[in-house]
């Protein structure tokens, strides 16, 4: 029990600061949705009325679907783009999707490899994109029931205001919907270009985020 | 990847609940026709002439604010009011506790408060980007 714990320690603490974070917003979103309701004279809702409603839905979905983007976009462009000196990075002369050599597939898997690298054909391509897809589709998904959700919360807003309601397509192009999703975007693009840029100078010892204490500032694609 | 054949029956029942998830939140998922219903029945008091049933439907803040501007009762401005035969419903929408009812001649708002659908605003046309101009209640 405790090994295991041990061994899934990083999961494990993400997980958890993940619930207790989504619960503080879940909790807090309800007691300002409720002041907003009582400032516009209309009725309080319950926790559970609130936790299923699109406002809070937009909320999670919009900063979910810019995480997976972040990651997507980082794992792809760390395919192709490199950056001397940084942890971040691969070698300078190893861009694009490498050998099989490299990659441990086919004839150069090993007893431990996963079956669908050993194998050939549409399996192992399959295997070989299944981080990127994976988190790709999760990003789309999350988008759509943030445009989804935000088209409800938008309607509700307009509704209040006397205005008609839009459609989704009329949504998916609003000004609303684009603030919603850029303003997350250059969040995530500003911390990832940061901790490219900031771990080729700068260290944190044991880290495998950082390069060892000791490395030299153009030491490319080292991990401490 | 699991053939489909071989998939469990929860895999279906997960689906389903993602796609009520969705519909649920997007506001789409059928609420009835109370909104419309109680659109109607306002409109059927005005042309019956109760002022006093239509004023009973509105919410009670539009019924006061309605009263307040005119410094009359909301049942004497109704009466003033020139809330046109609306036609039949066109389209229905319902979006959280905010729903729209448009006939074939003008538009009610209403609010999902105080124990049902109110009323907000009647009598309303589309005003180009800005607030509907309304009759009873609005901006």
């Amino acid at each position: 029990m405790k090994k295991a714990l041990r061994n899934n320690g990083l999961s494990l603490f993400f997980g958890l600061i993940f619930l207790l974070a989504l619960l503080g917003q879940g909790l807090t979103g309800h007691a300002l949705f409720n002041q907003e309701q009582v400032t516009a004279g209309l009725e309080e809702i319950s926790l559970g009325q609130y936790l299923t409603s699109s406002h809070f839905a937009v909320d999670v979905a919009e900063n979910w679907q810019s995480e997976y983007l972040q990651f997507l976009l980082y794992i792809l462009a760390t395919i192709w783009l490199v950056q001397k000196g940084s942890p971040e990075s691969k070698e300078l002369d190893q861009p694009g999707t490498e050998s099989d050599k490299d990659q441990l597939v086919g004839e150069y898997s090993n007893e431990k490899s996963p079956a669908w690298a050993k194998v050939s054909g549409w399996r192992r391509t399959l295997y070989s994109n299944s981080l990127g897809m994976t988190m790709g589709l999760i990003f789309l998904l999350c988008w759509l029931v943030q445009s989804v959700a935000g088209t409800s919360a938008y309607n509700e807003e307009q509704l209040a205001d006397f205005q008609q309601p839009v459609s989704w397509a009329e949504y998916v192009v609003s000004a609303d919907f684009w603030n919603r999703t850029l303003q997350n975007w250059q969040s995530e693009f500003l911390a990832v270009g940061s901790m490219v840029v900031l771990s080729i100078y700068l260290r944190q010892r044991g880290s495998p985020e950082s390069k060892p204490v000791g490395a030299a500032h153009d030491d490319t694609a080292a991990t401490g | 990847m699991v053939p489909l054949t071989h998939r469990k029956p929860g895999t279906y029942v997960l689906a389903a609940a993602g796609i009520a998830a969705l519909m649920g939140v997007c506001g789409c998922a059928p609420e009835g026709t109370g909104a419309a219903d109680a659109a109607q029945t306002f409109h059927q008091a005005v042309s019956a002439s109760d002022w006093s049933s239509a004023c009973s439907m509105l919410k009670s803040d539009t019924r006061e604010k309605t009263a307040q501007e005119q410094e009359s009762t909301c049942e004497d401005h109704l009466r003033s009011a020139h809330i046109q035969e609306p036609g039949a419903v066109t389209r229905t929408e319902i979006y959280g506790r905010g729903a729209f009812v448009e006939f074939e001649n003008a538009a009610v708002f209403l609010a999902n408060a105080e124990g049902g659908w109110k009323i907000t605003a009647a009598g309303c046309t589309p005003n180009g980007d800005a607030p509907y101009t309304c009759e009873v209640g609005g901006n």
